[in-house]
């Protein structure tokens, strides 16, 4: 995995994404003190042109061949999802009742009864809906939920080490009071950035923040 | 909408419609999202039901196990659906890049239909389906400017007004979003994100071509 630590401008940019969530990421800016964290950079290759510019594309414009066809093109696309997920697998077993927390920006509630696809542990919280996985769930379904902290305009999830397990506050609709605990007990914060390409990991620590491998 | 969460489970009151099956026939275009086979004048309409039951969990497509042109007697060539009710299958053409080209898609379907022919994409998405074993879906650059629904039924959600930078038009039917981010600075430029209901994310650009976010580049 690439990694970058950023300088201010990747804790301003990821308060600035907790402000406009929901409502979860708003009880987390709330809760966590983000400055003294550290914001990690996730990138798919070891230099990326422009890192400071958020909410741009930049991984696809890195030169790579198009292959033209008639009407369109064929363009290498990198990706980090596959490096995020397996890091945050790693997270969740790591220590006991982790869970991995992710809020939609755009999804509601009503649509949970028709929506088909939707990651195996997604539930409503008032109207808002979340995707969660947690410590000792199999790799492919943490991967299903990192997936859901991507999308434009806004991808945004936590990860947090809570007083209970984590079926008993997530498992049915979520309350407030189990939104407040989670927010209380955030490690790590997750921000999709680049135009849905990659994102931004805050940690509370080291152990919270991908590192370079 | 509102910051204050919590208030219940009702939804928006507008009754879901099944955009996908009720849209008019869109005329031609030349670019990317080809509509119509260019020598018939026929739609290469590809069944959407088989579409929503062709993803797996990868947002990935089995394309040998489908047959996505069943509604018309299997021969779109010389068929057509009678009804009206099935013209085209909003997002059911399908090209795909794979492991074999860099990882990564097409857009333009039209470009196969006029270079392939009808037989010529079916063996495109064969030898697609083969070398790769999925294909990715491509769904047509919406018109308008953001501020109204890309399609009956869709429904905006975020706190900005439609066609907002913090907001979507999501399908309340399948969980699928696209936002618009007409006023994308260069290289990418205007675009649409297009968000599918697992995890799937693409870019559809003014051209018709639809670029993946999230294949691995190998």
């Amino acid at each position: 995995m690439n990694t970058v630590e950023l300088d201010a401008r990747g804790l301003d940019y990821v308060g600035s994404e907790l402000k406009v969530t929901n409502y979860l990421g708003r009880l987390v800016l709330s809760a966590v003190e983000l400055a003294k964290g550290k914001v990690i950079s996730v990138i798919p290759e070891p230099h990326a042109p422009d890192i400071y510019n958020f909410k741009s594309g930049v991984f696809l414009n890195l030169g790579r061949e198009r292959t033209a066809i008639p009407g369109g093109y064929i363009e290498a696309v990198p990706s980090t999802e596959d490096d995020v997920a397996s890091w945050v697998h790693e997270v969740l077993n790591s220590g006991p009742r982790r869970a991995f927390v992710c809020e939609s920006f755009l999804l509601r509630a009503s649509i949970l009864a028709r929506a088909k696809s939707l990651p195996r542990r997604t539930v409503a919280g008032g109207d808002f809906v979340y995707h969660w996985s947690a410590t000792g769930d199999a790799p492919e379904d943490v991967a299903a939920v990192v997936r859901m902290a991507y999308p434009v305009p806004l991808g945004f999830a936590v990860i947090c080490s809570l007083p209970m397990e984590a079926a008993e506050i997530l498992e049915d609709n979520i309350s407030e009071t189990s939104l407040s605990i989670i927010a209380a007990h955030t490690d790590c914060i997750v921000v999709g950035a680049y135009d849905g390409e990659s994102v931004l990991v805050w940690g509370r620590d080291e152990e919270f923040r991908p590192q370079p491998s | 909408m509102s910051g204050k969460p919590h208030r219940g489970l009702q939804g928006r009151g507008r009754a879901p419609r099944r955009s996908r099956s009720r849209r008019s026939p869109p005329t031609h275009r030349a670019s990317g999202g080809l509509k119509y086979d260019l020598a018939s004048g026929r739609p290469f309409t590809r069944d959407p039901i088989g579409i929503d039951h062709a993803f797996d969990d990868e947002e990935r497509f089995n394309a040998t196990d489908l047959n996505l042109y069943a509604y018309a007697g299997n021969n779109p060539q010389s068929m057509v659906d009678p009804s009206g009710n099935n013209p085209i299958a909003i997002g059911g053409f399908f090209l795909g890049g794979g492991e074999f080209f860099p990882p990564a898609l097409i857009g333009g379907l039209a470009a196969a239909a006029i270079v392939y022919g009808e037989q010529g994409i079916d063996a495109y998405f064969a030898n697609l389906a083969q070398q790769q074993g999925t294909i990715t879906p491509v769904r047509p650059y919406p018109s308008g400017d953001g501020t109204t629904p890309p399609e009956e039924g869709w429904e905006w959600h975020g706190p900005d007004p439609p066609g907002g930078d913090r907001g979507g038009w999501v399908n309340p039917e399948t969980g699928e979003s696209l936002h618009p981010d007409l006023g994308h600075p260069e290289p990418e430029g205007p675009h649409w994100d297009w968000n599918t209901p697992n995890g799937g994310r693409y870019r559809i650009n003014p051209d018709g071509s639809v670029v993946p976010k999230n294949k691995k580049c190998k």
